[in-house]
């Protein structure tokens, strides 16, 4: 009898503080910080617009509203970020782009000109970086830096949107930053990313 | 009777599927013309058009497209295809989609189909860049004999009218009127495209 309840006793023990310390979750801190993520991106893109009518009677209505979504406790799922999100150009242009892709793609190799389809540099490149600028976007400038200081608000896909004007950058921008990110949403205000060549 | 009916029908409507193209129906010859009535010696004589597919916009297309661009009939099109192809000055291009391009054309043609030739197409530029049209001096742009699938498709008027329209010279351009199917017509090879 004693020994049951010896058991049954240290079992509740254990399992308490494994709920307590959570061994192997994510690091606690990391959580509460408000730091970076999709998310906040969305919301500090928001808050000019909604602080512009100074008249409005309800003060920094998005503040709250960022803490709540800030210290979620679920950390966003990996595939989000990595994958690119959607062109911002309609279905049908999509189907133009490829299929001009195709064509050009067909078209020189029957012609033997043109540069490697697709590889960094080529004219294809070029098209599917063009392609996805969305428009009225600023586009990727001549002058490239070589580092990216992160500000409040950055995600690594708004980063490669904003340097290179391509979210599918955002795969090798985690890549060439992969020894300082655990993973992709991992991002500090004020760190340091090395800007790979698209 | 009424079960006869039904059957012969449904054959009707087998063969047209094992046919593989709708059914000809009243079509206009050009978009101004009905149909052609004349009189011989005192006799009426009346022409109509039954097609496929409606005009427009696939209208009887004129021998000539515009004064300054080239008609090709077959013997052109084979030489065309011996010197200029040959030579890797020139490329035969079919307008039609890739899936039409894919199952049989004329060997040698190249697919370029007609929509990213239009001037709403965002990429337009570099296609025309690799047909040699922005660095002339490097690259000089092909000369291009473009048709479609038969003297009723109007995609290579519009295609030439696109390229012109976007700087296209029109001594390099060149039309062969009959298509895919003037050319199977004859008897020449097809071939399914790369």
């Amino acid at each position: 009898m004693i020994r049951t309840v010896l058991f049954a006793l240290g079992f509740i023990a254990v399992t308490v503080g494994l709920i307590y310390f959570q061994p192997g979750g994510p690091d606690r801190a990391d959580v509460s910080s408000p730091d970076v993520t999709r998310s906040d991106a969305a919301l500090t893109d928001l808050s000019p617009a909604l602080e512009t009518p100074q008249t409005s009677p309800v003060p920094e209505p998005a503040a709250p509203e960022q803490i709540s979504l800030a210290t979620e406790p679920e950390p966003e799922p990996m595939v989000a970020v990595t994958r690119p999100a959607p062109p911002p150009m309609a279905g049908a242009s999509d189907d133009l782009r490829r299929l001009t892709w195709d064509t050009m793609r067909h078209l020189n190799a029957a012609t033997g000109r043109g540069a490697a389809p697709g590889a960094p540099g080529s004219l294809l490149h070029a098209i599917v970086q063009r392609s996805l600028t969305p428009s009225g976007h600023a586009p990727a400038s001549d002058v490239m830096p070589s580092v990216y200081t992160v500000r409040p608000g950055d995600s690594l896909a708004t980063i490669a949107e904003q340097v290179y004007g391509d979210v599918n950058m955002t795969g090798p921008l985690f890549a060439a930053n992969q020894d300082s990110l655990v993973g992709p949403s991992d991002l500090k205000v004020g760190q340091e990313l090395a800007l790979p060549r698209p | 009777m009424g079960r006869a009916t039904i059957l012969s029908a449904l054959m009707v409507s087998g063969l047209c599927a094992v046919a593989g193209s709708a059914p000809a129906q009243e079509a206009a010859i050009s978009p101004d013309r009905q149909q052609v009535s004349f009189s011989r010696n005192g006799t009426q004589i009346a022409i109509s058009r039954s097609a496929a597919d409606a005009c427009p916009p696939a209208c009887i297309q004129p021998l000539t497209l515009a004064p300054d661009i080239r008609t090709y009939g077959e013997l052109e099109v084979l030489a065309f295809l011996e010197t200029a192809v040959a030579g890797g000055t020139a490329l035969l291009v079919d307008l039609r989609a890739p899936e039409a391009y894919a199952a049989g054309t004329i060997p040698g043609a190249v697919n370029i189909p007609e929509q990213t030739l239009r001037a709403d197409n965002p990429y337009l530029s570099d296609l025309l860049a690799a047909l040699g049209l922005t660095d002339p001096v490097a690259q000089p742009s092909f000369d291009l004999v473009l048709f479609a699938d038969s003297a009723s498709a109007p995609t290579p008027a519009a295609a030439i009218e696109a390229l012109r329209s976007s700087g296209y010279p029109a001594s390099k351009l060149g039309y062969y009127r009959a298509g895919v199917r003037g050319w199977a017509a004859l008897g020449l090879s097809t071939a399914p495209g790369e």
